[in-house]
């Protein structure tokens, strides 16, 4: 193949809630171990447009396609699109791992049951083979003392550390995190970005939709700017930061720039 | 096949037991909110043993049925020399039982009054007996109204038990045009239609009271 | 009050009490297959197959359950239906307290977050997954209190059926003052019965549901 396949490639999605549209013909492609970060105003269609491309809520228009394969739809062989049995979307959502805003961690199951249940339920392991699974992962998130608690006993920041655990155990090719740490206490945030980090550094394929810049900054292959549901700018985030070309990005990201001057130190390349 | 001009010829009679039915609601109705807001207030009171009391009330009208209140009253009346008073019977055994469940409809809702609409009475200077007079009963009676309603529409299902003591509300009233005619099905429907009807405008009652204040009150 | 004559009567009291709990226990079985049925109903697409579970709910809002006693009992004869008095007795115990239970068995379904299900979605959970995985063991929790409440409410209004001639606890006390000429007594140590059987009842469920709901305090 002259041309690698992106792992996950959202083409002219358009995504309208009646009559509101909030997504205006957004295309965005991401390969194999790449980190894309999606920054932008709250209501820019940025977290509409993560749940577009794992299908929680299908798009108005447009087509998803994991690894080349369309998501949700299957193609005719006419070329046209007809949609697929629930069965196997399930099956293509389990590729795609999700973290929420608001970790949706299932509070009746301890953090490891909450990580062994999809490997168990979905793809079929036995109890055993998925706590093997599941042991690596509660140690790379940290939290190998704590996987027999409930999540109420868990901090905000333990309880996202769990539920990345979570969408890691289905050995995702792609993962999506929704404003990961918008909900937590700041003296959480750290913990669980630094995890994120580890996985970045692993090149793991991630979209991070978030307000973090330094994050974005540091962990980021490529950073994506969005604004009333469109795709304003994107590039390299050392460009999109300091030279950004449309004036919305400038606007928005000297907001935040004069907000945290801890971004600015956590990029070296920064002219002092 | 369904011939309800059997009904006509009824309708008189069911009609009186109908308005024999309103009353009963009615007079149980008035009965369990004095009950229920006294032992209500007796519950959230320091009187000695108060709390007690209305907890033991409460727990015996709710674990016992209705229908065995109502013979306990109206067997137990004679023995303190009140005889032949059906309504009066019916209209106490139904109105203790609801109290019972008026009781916690209002102490739920009392709880829900704003501590700091207490305090704000209490820092002008007003009384125990004025707080409670001027702030948190009307506030909570307000917020109880869909509560209440709900529980006299329940009151109002309990009154055709009172046709077991020969009280000729609309049930008792159905089962002596029955036992004449021998037609039960015309009847029945009948009945619970109207049963429904009055249910009905009970609830619509209650939306519009509940609009007039909630509205009025929207603000605060 | 004669209280020998009492306890010469009290194993007829108990013989009623047994049938008290097995008539609530089949109706409150029955309406909670057809509460089952009626949240299952009310969540389909089919504007139908809705309106009917609506209609359903408000005619039994807003019929005495003595009345639909009645009605289960003189009219399925009519339509060629006849049936035994407890039969009769169950269904109408069941029939009355369907939408009720349906209305706990919702607000308990509702009350399991919407992001927990999307979670469960996003790994790849099936909808029945979802049900008895996520939303079903918490909503149990939930609907247990108000479940009970309604158990209770059954267990006495299952004290209609004596009119009906059911066997029944409130049934046989007719009987006992048929000889005894004690009503007063008799009724009195009647409600004692109920209460001590739903005082034990909402003991034992309050313990259910502190095991079940464990994992709210652990």
């Amino acid at each position: 193949m002259s041309e690698p396949t992106p792992a996950i490639e959202g083409r002219a999605i358009d995504k309208s809630f009646g009559d509101t549209p909030v997504l205006r013909s957004v295309s965005l492609s991401v390969m194999p171990g790449e980190v894309v970060c999606v920054v932008g105003p709250s209501g820019s269609g940025k977290s509409t447009l993560l749940r577009c491309l794992n299908w929680l809520s299908p798009p108005t228009a447009g087509e998803v396609f994991i690894a080349g394969e369309p998501l949700g739809k299957r193609r005719n062989a006419d070329g046209t699109f007809a949609p697929l049995g629930e069965r196997a979307l399930r099956r293509q959502r389990s590729r795609i791992g999700m973290v929420f805003q608001q970790f949706n961690l299932w509070p009746h199951r301890t953090a490891l049951e909450n990580v062994i249940e999809g490997p168990m339920i979905v793809r079929g392991l036995s109890r055993r083979d998925a706590i093997e699974r599941a042991e690596p992962l509660m140690e790379m998130v940290g939290l190998a003392d704590k996987r027999d608690a409930y999540p109420v006993r868990l901090s905000g920041g333990q309880q996202q550390r769990v539920a990345i655990a979570r969408a890691l155990a289905m050995e995702p090719e792609i993962l999506l995190f929704d404003e990961p740490t918008s909900a937590l206490d700041p003296e959480l945030v750290g913990e669980v970005l630094s995890v994120m980090k580890d996985l970045a550094a692993r090149h793991t394929t991630m979209i991070v939709v978030t307000h973090e810049i330094g994050f974005a900054a540091e962990a980021a292959d490529r950073m994506v700017f969005m604004d009333e549901g469109r795709i304003v700018e994107e590039g390299p985030p050392r460009t999109i930061l300091h030279t950004p070309k449309e004036e919305r990005s400038r606007r928005f990201l000297e907001k935040f720039m004069s907000r945290s001057s801890a971004m600015l130190a956590a990029d070296p390349e920064t002219p002092r | 096949m369904l011939d309800f001009a059997r009904v006509t010829d009824a309708w008189p009679q069911l009609l009186e037991g109908a308005v024999t039915t309103v009353q009963l609601t009615a007079a149980a109705a008035v009965l369990s909110l004095v009950v229920g807001l006294l032992s209500a207030m007796l519950q959230l009171s320091r009187v000695p043993g108060g709390y007690w009391i209305s907890r033991v009330y409460v727990s015996a009208m709710r674990g016992t049925p209705i229908l065995v209140q109502l013979f306990v009253v109206f067997f137990g009346l004679p023995l303190i020399g009140i005889r032949d008073q059906n309504f009066l019977a019916a209209t106490l055994a139904i109105g203790l039982n609801s109290g019972a469940f008026v009781t916690e409809i209002i102490r739920a809702s009392v709880a829900a009054v704003p501590h700091g609409e207490v305090e704000a009475a209490e820092s002008i200077g007003m009384g125990k007996r004025h707080v409670w007079q001027r702030v948190v009963l009307p506030r909570a009676l307000v917020t109880s109204l869909p509560a209440l309603t709900n529980e006299f529409t329940i009151l109002l299902k309990a009154t055709p038990l009172a046709s077991v003591v020969a009280v000729t509300e609309l049930t008792y009233a159905g089962q002596l045009v029955i036992s004449r005619t021998f037609e039960p099905v015309e009847i029945l429907l009948t009945i619970a239609a109207t049963y429904i009807v009055i249910a009905l405008t009970l609830s619509q009652l209650s939306r519009w009271l509940e609009r007039r204040y909630a509205v009025l009150w929207a603000g605060s | 009050m004669d209280w020998g004559l009492m306890l010469e009567n009290t194993p007829l009291l108990l013989l009623g009490l047994r049938w008290t709990i097995v008539v609530s226990s089949a109706g409150m079985a029955l309406a909670l297959a057809l509460a089952v049925g009626l949240v299952a109903m009310g969540r389909t697409s089919n504007r139908l197959v809705r309106g009917i579970a609506r209609v359903h709910t408000e005619i039994i809002l807003g019929t005495p359950n003595l009345v639909l006693l009645f009605i289960v009992f003189f009219i399925l004869p009519e339509v060629g239906l006849v049936i035994e008095p407890f039969t009769a007795g169950l269904i109408t115990l069941g029939l009355y307290y369907s939408p009720y239970l349906a209305e706990v068995i919702r607000g308990a379904m509702n009350a399991v977050p919407r992001g927990q299900i999307e979670a469960g979605e996003a790994i790849g959970l099936s909808g029945p997954r979802i049900l008895t995985r996520i939303v079903g063991p918490q909503a149990i929790g939930m609907a247990l209190p108000p479940a009970t409440g309604l158990f209770i409410g059954l267990i006495k209004d299952s004290a209609i059926l004596s009119v009906i001639s059911v066997a029944e606890m409130t049934f046989q006390a007719k009987q006992v003052i048929a000889r005894t000429y004690a009503p007063f007594e008799v009724y009195v140590l009647v409600a004692v019965g109920y209460w001590v059987l739903t005082f034990l009842l909402e003991l034992g469920l309050r313990r259910l549901e502190g095991r079940v709901t464990r994992y709210r305090s652990l």
